[in-house]
């Protein structure tokens, strides 16, 4: 098969790209493999992809940023989308001229807005597989609106929790559309795994809001005044960086808590470690995790919605704590960090339980979904007047979640348009 | 050097391993058509400087061998400890031959797990610490530091009159008249000392009093005091920075809060190269 991937910006740094490039690293071995980044900023990605996989961009932003078209707002792309703010007209084009070109067998849409592109403008012959690596329920309702209004010409949609697979279904009604959950996968580190012995807590990802570091430095101050040889190290760069340094000083933890920076590959990172932390406050997946399992870390995570608690096991191989709560978070890192025979029970487990995410049999599942697509498609294709009338229906069934999210929606939009009119 | 227009997906790929010892093992995959290839390190040249220092360490195969003949290879190396790397800054490139143009080598895999504790005691006569790391622009090298003796800076607490430092000797012993010494960078030798602690088993402590130590004269322009200590009466001066665990670039990592005193404002922090200095700048005048 031929597979295409739609990324957002192939040359950033995130759980969505490095997916995406595990992902089409492991369909390369037995398939051509292209990843069309519509945004390029750089030079080079900063994930490495091997050679087996094309890289390509549509729009370079180190040219093409005072692009006329690129100060006009985009179309096609939804103004309800999270990034529409880096989408104009000028990526309108550039991505309908390059679906329109595709001769791929499979086109692989990574986020919501490009799902849009593929739904509406997605090559007839190709099978068109949307993927969530956010969640529904977190979505704006003019999103929501604007997702089931097309999803349904899609062929699939993935999510990579069940959680969000469930909730795609119970309350989108996408008639003809496979769904299902394709977790993220993470290749065996190359390296051997922590042996437990390290007196450092690791945490990594972009220093945002989300994340909710801020909770993590000052339950840390629990475990430094118990342990005051124990460390926590921090690896990502971003926004909350100087308010993060800042709660450091003012809790007096600056010969304990350290922002590293960001680190690539992380793996030599994690093993030094020998607990990992994640304290978000809304996960979709938790690619971080199954990262930190396996280089053979426990991990303490807050159970926010909706990866940690499909990825680790309470008790066995990490702990489970409630959003938001430091105290807890303090006493499961106490917890581990006190009894040594746990701690290394628990990383061999991490260890075994992060098997699961490796991506033979992830891509399996991808490769199987994708085939039979495939197949369906070149079965059905003469066909495709029953599936219009099918969609038509669909269409026209309002079920309870979207009127609840067009009347939602109605005061988002008119918002997020005046405020694009202004710039 | 024309290295740069490669994209570094195409470039030998180093992965690293420093163990408890000291032992350096460099593994490079990546590499095409190589027959006797070499690893070269080069001393990196002060700007518009020539090179002049480079080391050159033959490669041998690696026991994983490629799938396919003609693939390309690994490679591996264990860099010798002696002669010891001058200090500075080691760009690594690798030739295929001997005769062959080299080219620049990219980080893979470091793993050095076993400096992150930061508590390994090496030799230390001289001490010579060699530290892999990534270049700003994506390369890999290592990072060198050559003393003759070393005065590992271990927790600094920051308080409200003045920096309390804690830390270990290497290849010096504490003895009678121990001083801490700050010397103010660029004024040609004007030092302030302060007692240095003997805490045993090699280590110290010191605490630079902010009163003691003025600003500069210029709020512009803050004054750097550079860190010492003088472990007795009769022994050499010996520079305080941290060196022994996995951190390349201290500067932007291990950063300490500000004090003010008497409008004048007090941070300590690790230079470039991973010395402790003190940087005091004077109140904003008047008006």
């Amino acid at each position: 098969m031929k597979i295409s991937f739609l990324l957002h910006n192939g040359y950033g740094i995130g759980g969505t790209i490095k997916t995406t490039f595990n992902l089409a690293q492991a369909l390369a071995e037995r398939h051509e493999v292209e990843i069309v980044s519509v945004h390029r900023h750089r030079e080079e990605p900063n994930f490495l992809l091997g050679t087996k996989v094309r890289l390509r961009h549509l729009v370079d932003l180190r040219t093409e940023k005072d692009h006329p078209a690129h100060q006009r707002p985009a179309r096609v792309f939804p103004a309800s989308e999270y990034r529409y703010g880096q989408y104009s007209e000028l990526t309108d084009e550039r991505i309908a001229e390059c679906l329109a070109g595709l001769d791929s067998d499979v086109v692989v849409g990574t986020r919501p807005g490009l799902n849009v592109h593929l739904a509406r403008q997605g090559p007839h012959h190709a099978v068109l597989v949307g993927q969530e690596h956010l969640t529904l329920d977190n979505h704006p309702p003019a999103l929501r609106g604007e997702l089931r209004r097309v999803y349904p010409r899609l062929d699939a949609l993935t999510t990579v929790t069940h959680a969000d697979a469930e909730a795609y279904r119970r309350k989108m009604r996408l008639p003809g559309v496979r769904i299902a959950a394709l977790p993220n996968s993470v290749p065996e580190p190359a390296l051997p795994p922590a042996d437990g012995s390290g007196r450092i807590v690791v945490a990594a990802g972009r220093l945002v809001r989300s994340k909710r570091h801020d909770l993590l430095i000052r339950a840390f101050a629990g475990v430094a005044a118990e342990r005051p040889d124990w460390r926590l190290r921090i690896y990502g760069k971003g926004e909350e960086q100087d308010r993060l340094r800042r709660l450091i000083d003012d809790l007096g933890l600056y010969n304990n808590v350290f922002l590293m920076g960001a680190a690539s590959p992380i793996e030599a990172e994690w093993v030094k470690g020998s607990i990992a932390a994640v304290t978000s406050s809304f996960e979709p997946f938790g690619m971080t995790i199954v990262e930190a399992m396996r280089c053979g870390l426990p991990v303490v995570s807050t159970n926010c919605p909706y990866g940690p608690a499909e990825i680790i096991d309470d008790g066995v191989d990490g702990r489970l704590v409630p959003v938001g709560d430091r105290d807890a978070l303090t006493a499961a890192l106490l917890d581990l960090i006190r009894d040594d025979e746990l701690r290394l029970r628990m990383s061999r487990a991490a260890l075994a339980g992060g098997r699961r995410y490796d991506p033979v049999p992830v891509v399996e599942q991808a490769e199987a979904l994708f085939a039979g697509l495939a197949e369906a498609k070149r079965t059905r294709r003469g066909r495709s007047g029953a599936a219009a009338g099918r969609r038509l229906a669909a269409a026209v069934v309002s079920s309870g979640h979207a009127v609840k999210d067009a009347a939602l929606a109605l005061g988002v939009t008119t918002l997020r348009s005046m405020r694009k009119g202004k710039r | 050097m024309s290295t740069g227009t490669i994209p570094k997906d195409k470039l030998p790929r180093a992965d690293c391993t420093m163990d408890a010892d000291g032992r350096l093992t460099v593994e490079l995959g990546g590499l095409r058509e190589a027959r006797e290839p070499v690893l070269c390190l080069v001393l990196r040249p002060k700007k518009g400087e020539e090179e002049t220092t480079a080391r050159t360490v033959p490669l041998e195969p690696a026991e994983t061998a490629p799938d396919a003949p003609g693939a390309p290879g690994r490679w591996r190396a264990e860099l010798p400890a002696e002669p010891p790397l001058e200090e500075g800054r080691w760009d690594v490139f690798v030739l295929n031959g001997p005769d062959a143009a080299r080219q620049r080598v990219v980080p893979g895999l470091r793993d050095l797990r076993a400096l992150a504790p930061g508590e390994r005691t090496p030799a230390a006569d001289p001490l010579a610490v060699r530290l892999p790391y990534a270049t700003k622009d994506g390369y890999f090298a290592i990072r060198a530091w050559l003393r003759p003796a070393h005065a590992e800076a271990g927790d600094l607490k920051v308080a409200a009159r003045g920096l309390t430092v804690r830390g270990r000797l290497l290849g010096a012993r504490p003895g009678l008249g121990g001083t801490a010494v700050f010397r103010l960078r660029g004024s040609g030798g004007t030092t302030v000392k302060a007692p240095l602690h003997d805490e045993g088993d090699g280590t110290f402590s010191f605490t630079a009093e902010y009163a003691e130590l003025p600003p500069g004269q210029d709020p512009a322009k803050p004054a750097v005091w550079d860190v010492f200590v003088k472990p007795s009466v009769k022994s050499r001066r010996v520079r305080v920075a941290r060196l022994l665990d996995d951190v390349a670039d201290r500067k932007p990592v291990f950063v300490y809060p500000a004090t003010t005193v008497e409008g004048a404002t007090y941070r300590p922090y690790y230079t470039v190269d991973n010395d402790l200095a003190l940087e005091v700048a004077a109140p904003p005048s008047a008006g």
